[in-house]
């Protein structure tokens, strides 16, 4: 995960904005990420990553140095999406939308390639979304941000065995929920190709 | 049939043994519906590995550095309005208690009784204040009299055209409040 100068740290600990600034500058595009991916909207996960950063500049004094700071900055991102996840029913995501407004990732050389990227984006919000929010925490964690179980374990406040137990539970619900969708769309073509009943 | 511990070791991504990676190739081959799932968490896995993260759309900082501000003034406020709550709660107290101490210490007949004759003092105040300038003007010199009309109008010239001035100031550029 990104570390951070620790010149600047210790400035934005003193209250200093600027030096903040640089952290939200760095950080952004994880924070963004794991809000995205827990709360499935962008206005939801733009929202969601703001507060993120206005929390923990509220509270960088508090800061421990000895943790790694993007764990600490991921809980704090983890623990309001989970909180704003169970207030709220969330709005179906609009992939449309979404690719609209959010910066790619990286230059994407054709039309062709955009489709595909929206098309898994929706595949993987739609597998995602049959997850409770630790599971889906965990699971977001562990691939998008490649952290290990027991910095998982930080960043969520659980157990590494709790940990372990929700990401065998995530992925073979994933898996489950991939042949369900595979057999659903696999149905719609047989009916679509299908001779007239009359 | 049992799945266990084949259904683990799918979705395990520590490295297995030999023995432990041949026992699951065994029941691959006798078990459809792990070969299915094994299948599927295979496909989810390349899904996953093929969706990048997503960004922020451009200028998130700067969005960040506005939302900071407004969250900053709302604190102000809220932390103003909780010290004024705060004082306004204190000066209540103390009413009450001083306003307890006050009606149990003196009975209902001491109290209208003091109350008549302070208002009585006020008044007798006024009319002694009323008396007192009207002597002192009637025992004026005139020439007095002219000074302090002079005084008065020169101020008035000075200080109207600087009210007027302060009022343009206000009205052209506003107020600093730091």
């Amino acid at each position: 995960m990104n570390n951070i100068e620790p010149d600047i740290l210790r400035l934005s600990m003193k209250g200093d904005e600027t030096a903040f600034n640089q952290i939200v500058e760095s950080f952004q595009k994880p924070v963004f990420n794991l809000c995205y991916r827990m709360l499935g909207n962008t206005e939801a996960a733009e929202d969601a990553a703001q507060e993120t950063f206005w929390r923990a500049f509220q509270s960088i004094k508090k800061y421990n140095p000895d943790r790694s700071f993007a764990t600490w900055l991921l809980s704090i991102a983890a623990h309001y999406c989970i909180d704003q996840h169970r207030k709220r029913k969330l709005p179906v995501l609009d992939m449309d939308d979404f690719l609209a407004e959010t910066a790619p990732d990286h230059i994407t050389p054709n039309p062709e390639a955009v489709t595909i990227q929206k098309e898994h984006q929706t595949q993987i919000q739609e597998l995602l979304n049959e997850l409770s929010e630790l599971d889906r925490a965990s699971i977001v964690l562990r691939y998008w941000h490649e952290c290990s179980e027991e910095e998982i374990s930080q960043v969520l406040d659980i157990s590494i065995n709790a940990v372990k137990s929700r990401l065998h539970r995530a992925r073979k619900k994933l898996a489950g929920a991939w042949q369900t969708q595979n057999q659903t769309s696999s149905q719609v073509e047989r009916m679509k190709n299908g001779s007239p009943a009359f | 049939m049992d799945h266990q511990p084949f259904e683990e070791w799918i979705f395990e991504q520590k490295e297995r043994t030999k023995e432990n990676s041949e026992k699951l190739n065994q029941h691959l081959l006798d078990c459809e519906q792990c070969t299915e799932l094994q299948s599927a968490w295979g496909q989810v896995e390349t899904l996953i590995f093929q969706t990048p993260m997503v960004a922020p759309a451009p200028g998130f900082t700067q969005r960040f550095a506005t939302r900071m501000e407004l969250n900053k003034e709302v604190l102000q406020r809220k932390q103003a309005i909780k010290t004024l709550m705060g004082v306004g709660l204190i000066l209540i107290i103390i009413t009450l208690i001083l306003g307890a101490i006050f009606f149990l210490s003196y009975s209902t007949g001491d109290l209208i009784l003091g109350a008549v004759s302070t208002f009585t003092g006020f008044v007798q105040a006024f009319i002694n204040l009323r008396v007192m300038v009207y002597q002192f003007f009637h025992n004026l010199p005139p020439i007095a009299i002219v000074l302090g009309w002079i005084i008065l109008i020169v101020w008035g010239i000075i200080l109207t055209p600087l009210w007027g001035f302060a009022v343009w100031k206000v009205s052209k550029k506003g107020v600093l409040i730091k």
